[in-house]
């Protein structure tokens, strides 16, 4: 650097223009800008100036100002934007992956909710129709424990068209001991506990044989949980599941009592004894009309106490066993108490029925 | 920060020129351009004649400043920042298509006086051209004479020669030039 670069500044040029400085100053600044450009140019312009000082403060205060924002970060500045185009890109990308995972998981229709499932407040059953084996008047229903209904469940697809009914009877057609088992059956209070979610209409029922539960489960998942104390292997138990819609094409039954999964689902491929699946429901090999001309010729009257007749109105369910007969007969209507073993004496000596071993019918006896 | 503003200034251009390349740090940068913003806006006063327009010129050099440093070999950045600036004013003054451009006489002189940059070095060997001043012209061996020998400024001389300050200083510039001329010619005479 030049000492006459040092030496002169907006000062000296505002008195140079002014007369204020000396002509010795003066000389030796004009020598200097004939030397340097620069200077003679700078020189020249400070005659156009008004206010200087005001003028020079503004300028620096701008600078400071400019200064200090290019020393802040500048978020969007050219050299950021690739940044924040790379943070929108992958925000985009997670929103679209998160959101095909949620419409996959909401749109598999084989999708087992087991967590929901478990959630689910149990005992929000309703009542079957008229073609399965129970009535609004014959249901309880109770509440049970986490636990119990985390061992048992009942799973089946939106789109299923099946029903399954499968059973635990090793002597089904051994009417004495079923009759035994009924007889127990009815003795001790039966609770089945089903929990469902989202149950929205009569697709599967459920009941066990002491007339107890029945289940329309929702098109997703349901959770059936069964007393130990009360359901055991020993005993006929049964649960079935009456299809109710022909949307259903796919039941799954797992572990009730003590029986193992696998064993349980094995039995629905009918590969497990005592357990049996079909997809009809059995029917009068000689028609209805002769079994209503079988109720008329046989039926024994009942008498009340006043020595008169009772007319009945009784609707019975029951299970059929290998010899084509009627078994685990219950009572699901009844209009007459006193006439129910009258008419289940009639079903059980009556005619043939036609149908898989172990599928449920209904019947209703007027007499 | 006063601490930091103390080594800023202690440094050379060339130092602080190498460290704002390097580091990119905007307050070295402002250090730098500080030490010639009076003369930035000197310039840019006498191209737009209004302190207005001249005060946003000097911002906008800076800003161009931040950015072209980093990209142009610098090695005299007094130099570099005139042309800078120059050229900026006279884009600044090119774009307004409406206004015409008017050249002073003055920015004229200085003009030939960008020429004779080198001439100043040799400003010691004036006593020894003594041959050449008197072969100048009476106006222009007078302005000379009075500007270098008798040290006197524009004015002074204005005043004794009774001519316009304008002219004395036409008289200095165009006499520095025809030495130039003079002394060349010796030059070569000599070789």
């Amino acid at each position: 650097m030049k000492e006459n670069e040092k030496k002169y500044n907006a000062i000296d040029f505002a008195r140079y223009h002014s007369g204020a400085m000396p002509p010795d100053e003066k000389h030796a600044l004009e020598k200097a800008a004939l030397e340097d450009p620069f200077l003679a140019e700078t020189l020249d312009g400070y005659a156009y100036t008004k206010n200087l000082e005001k003028e020079l403060r503004e300028i620096k205060m701008r600078l400071d100002e400019k200064r200090k924002q290019k020393n802040t970060f500048p978020l969007f500045s050219r050299s950021h934007i690739i940044w924040w185009k790379i943070a929108a890109m992958l925000i985009v990308m997670a929103g679209t992956g998160y959101f095909i995972f949620f419409l996959n998981s909401k749109n598999n229709p084989l999708a087992v909710k087991q967590d929901v499932a478990k959630r689910g407040n149990p005992a929000t059953i309703f009542p079957i129709n008229s073609d399965t084996t129970a009535s609004e008047g014959n249901l309880a229903f109770e509440k049970a424990s986490k636990e119990k209904e985390n061992n048992n469940s009942l799973k089946s697809p939106a789109t299923s068209a099946r029903s399954f009914t499968p059973s635990i009877e090793e002597a089904q057609n051994k009417e004495k001991k079923m009759r035994e088992e009924e007889n127990h059956a009815k003795e001790k209070s039966r609770t089945m506990t089903v929990s469902a979610d989202k149950m929205k209409s009569a697709d599967i029922a459920l009941n066990d044989s002491g007339e107890r539960s029945f289940l329309r489960p929702p098109d997703t998942t349901a959770l059936v949980a069964a007393s130990p104390d009360v359901y055991d292997s020993n005993t006929g138990n049964t649960i079935a599941m009456n299809k109710i819609k022909s949307s259903l094409q796919e039941v799954a039954v797992t572990g009730y009592g003590t029986k193992k999964k696998s064993r349980v689902s094995r039995a629905l491929e009918g590969k497990v004894s005592g357990i049996a699946a079909n997809i009809s429901s059995p029917y009068l090999k000689e028609g209805k009309e002769n079994f209503d001309q079988y109720i008329t010729d046989n039926t024994i009257p009942v008498l009340d106490s006043s020595g008169k007749k009772l007319s009945a109105n009784i609707l019975l369910s029951f299970i059929l066993n290998n010899k084509g007969t009627p078994s685990h007969i219950k009572v699901i209507e009844s209009s007459c108490k006193p006439c129910e073993t009258e008419a289940i004496r009639l079903l059980k000596n009556g005619p043939d029925w036609v149908g898989k071993r172990g599928t449920s019918g209904s019947v209703r006896i007027r007499f | 920060m006063t601490f930091l503003k103390k080594i800023l200034s202690s440094q050379s251009d060339a130092e602080l020129v190498h460290q704002y390349k390097t580091e990119g740090d905007i307050n070295v940068l402002g250090e730098l351009y500080g030490r010639y913003m009076e003369l930035v806006y000197g310039v840019c006063l006498k191209y737009f004649k209004e302190p207005e327009e001249a005060k946003d010129a000097v911002i906008n050099i800076f800003e161009e400043l931040v950015t072209k440093l980093k990209k142009y070999e610098v090695s005299n950045f007094k130099s570099w920042l005139y042309q800078l600036a120059k050229n900026h004013c006279l884009m600044k003054i090119r774009s307004r298509k409406s206004q015409p451009v008017t050249i002073d006489v003055e920015i004229m002189h200085l003009g030939e006086n960008n020429h004779l940059d080198h001439i100043a070095d040799k400003e010691a060997q004036l006593n020894g051209m003594e041959n050449c001043i008197e072969q100048l012209p009476s106006e222009q061996k007078q302005a000379i004479q009075l500007f270098y020998l008798k040290e006197k400024c524009y004015k002074e001389i204005a005043d004794l020669t009774e001519k316009d300050i304008n002219k004395v200083r036409s008289f200095i510039q165009n006499g520095r030039r025809n030495l130039k001329i003079c002394m060349e010619k010796q030059a070569l005479e000599q070789a």
